[in-house]
């Protein structure tokens, strides 16, 4: 993924200082500027935050998850990076149902926040292990249905964290390791609420040939 | 009432319950016909009072049906209350008014042992009893005997066959609350006897245990202690990191964790963080719990992978479709994966310089 042309510009919605130092840093170095931080969504509504092309949202602001202020967002079509101490699969699911591009957990942070939000800006998935291994072990009877070898391919990117170990494992190349993890983004974006984001999710998906209308 | 207290109660009430019916029945047959074959011209029409007694007779053999076969009334008891006090009401209202409290006017004496067939609960037999009084004294009112004599009369009538019910009455609730005594006495001794068997199995589980820790501890103390064994040497220290692990285990499993694997499993990453080695833990889906056998196979494949961890290492615990994987990614080179059971099956990739030992275990279909 080389450097874009034109530079990338998010906002950090936390009400963590730490965490938006953190952030901030990991920014710098990778050349995304950081046009507006805050602890409360508003920061992404106003002002230089407004036209950010990314959020990196934390979603538990003040008392409990910010399950509103993250539907508006995905709502108003922004590209949204959940960055989040909560751990559960069923947070997991429901931000991405929800619209976010896509989600991650704290601890996963240092490695793949900046290549998320490269992605998000690009509209491409992009699926951090924890996500990977939610969306293999989705107990809900109205999970979208995957295919057997998905399931182990996203379960051993779960286990495993990284693409190259789970392509030697069933052998196949990294490229295709990533199309299947695509795709099941792919699937649980058409699967879940319309949103803006999610349909230039699958649009993108389709120019790239990760998927085809029929395996839609 | 719990089961039990219903039991006991039911077994307490029965030989009680016999009782009754038998004086019912002795009343209705040997005190109650004789005084009506003597005094049917009391009625008007005189079949009025061998059909009411007929209609008696027929809710106590109901009564003597329950009684033999272990059953109660339930609900229907207010209907046939309400049958009884029908039959006493018209009765009554046949019984010309000189007869009235007179020997053939039968359910005056009879009705509230109805009463005490019918109702176990006290308060329920006290209205029943006081409902049947209240309408007999105003039979007397209504056929213009409010003498004194006649009424005084009436109150020792009243009052000595009522003694008499009321008292089964209570022998019946005493019962009760005896039933209920003993039956708590002996839920407290079951469970007296549950705790004891299951220290008996938690003691013995223990003992198992601590002979595996014998078996595992002991030889390399041994062996140190004796200079056959450097404790410089990093194979007696991977040795020495997994007889540790055991023993934090065996600790771990004192508290009465539901899920062994996932507290071994905490006590595997607790002792490779204590090393220094940097671990990441995450868990996805509900694993379900294997058998003891299975999860021992799956935790030795992964402290083998975490022993030989240098700095870093991944641990991933996955529940998919009713199997368990367990995932550890090292950034050492960790000796063979000891061999396991049948049911769990282990993979290692080798790559990036990393290792991934895998292991699964999924129910036999």
């Amino acid at each position: 993924m080389g450097t874009p042309a034109v530079r990338i510009g998010v906002v950090i919605v936390d009400d963590h200082p730490a965490v938006v130092d953190g952030v901030r840093a990991w920014c710098a170095r990778a050349g995304i500027d950081v046009v507006a931080a805050g602890a409360e969504a508003a920061v992404a509504h106003r002002g230089p935050g407004a036209g950010a092309d990314a959020v990196v949202f934390d979603l538990q602001l003040g008392a409990g998850p910010a399950w509103d202020d993250l539907t508006r967002l995905a709502d108003e079509g922004r590209r949204v990076v959940v960055y989040s101490q909560h751990a559960d699969s069923e947070t997991a699911l429901r931000c991405v149902e929800l619209g976010a591009a896509t989600y991650l957990t704290k601890a996963e942070g240092h490695e793949h926040l900046i290549p998320a939000i490269r992605a998000a800006v690009e509209d491409r998935p992009y699926t951090p292990p924890v996500l990977g291994g939610a969306m293999a072990a989705d107990p809900r009877p109205d999970r979208p249905a995957l295919s057997e070898r998905e399931r182990e391919v996203l379960l051993a990117w779960f286990s495993s964290d990284s693409k190259q170990l789970v392509a030697q494992r069933f052998h196949l190349s990294v490229k295709t390791v990533d199309t299947y993890i695509a795709r099941v983004r792919i699937k649980y974006a058409d699967a879940g609420r319309p949103a803006g984001t999610k349909a230039a999710l699958v649009a993108r998906a389709l120019q790239d040939g990760l998927i085809d209308l029929a395996g839609l | 009432m719990t089961p039990v207290e219903r039991e006991l109660s039911a077994r307490l009430h029965r030989g009680l319950r016999v009782a009754r019916t038998v004086i019912v029945v002795a009343i209705l047959l040997g005190l109650d016909l004789p005084n009506l074959v003597a005094g049917s011209a009391a009625y008007t029409p005189g079949w009025v009072g061998y059909a009411g007694w007929a209609v008696l007779v027929v809710v106590a053999v109901a009564d003597a049906v329950l009684v033999a076969r272990q059953r109660f009334w339930g609900a229907v008891r207010w209907v046939a209350a309400a049958v009884v006090l029908g039959v006493a009401v018209v009765m009554s209202a046949a019984v010309v008014p000189g007869e009235l409290g007179g020997p053939a006017h039968i359910t005056l004496g009879v009705i509230g042992w109805f009463g005490v067939l019918l109702f176990s609960r006290l308060g329920e037999l006290v209205g029943f009893l006081v409902l049947h009084l209240g309408l007999m004294v105003g039979f007397l009112v209504a056929a213009g005997r409010t003498d004194q004599v006649t009424l005084v009369a009436f109150g020792i009538l009243a009052v000595g066959v009522t003694s008499f019910q009321l008292a089964v009455g209570i022998a019946g609730s005493a019962l009760t609350a005896v039933a209920r005594q003993a039956a708590t006495a002996a839920a407290q001794e079951a469970e007296s006897r549950t705790a004891e068997e299951l220290a008996a199995v938690v003691h013995a589980d223990r003992e198992s245990r601590y002979s595996q820790v014998r078996a595992v501890a002991l030889p390399l103390l041994e062996r140190i202690a004796g200079g056959s064994a450097a404790p410089a040497d990093p194979q007696v220290q991977r040795a020495a990191a997994a007889a540790a692990a055991r023993l934090r285990r065996m600790f771990a499993e004192e508290g009465d964790d539901r899920d062994p694997l996932r507290a071994e499993l905490a006590a595997l990453i607790d002792i490779a963080e204590r090393r220094g080695v940097g671990v990441q833990y995450a868990q996805r889906g509900e694993p379900p719990v294997p058998p003891p056998e299975a999860a021992q196979d799956l935790l030795a494949a992964a402290g083998t992978a975490l022993h030989a961890a240098r700095a870093a290492a991944r641990v991933t615990l996955a529940g998919v479709d009713g199997a368990v994987v367990v995932g550890v990614v090292t950034d050492g080179t960790p000796g063979p994966v000891a061999p396991a059971g049948p049911e769990v099956r282990t993979a290692t990739v080798v790559g990036d310089g990393q290792t991934w030992v895998e292991a699964r275990w999924a129910p036999q279909r």
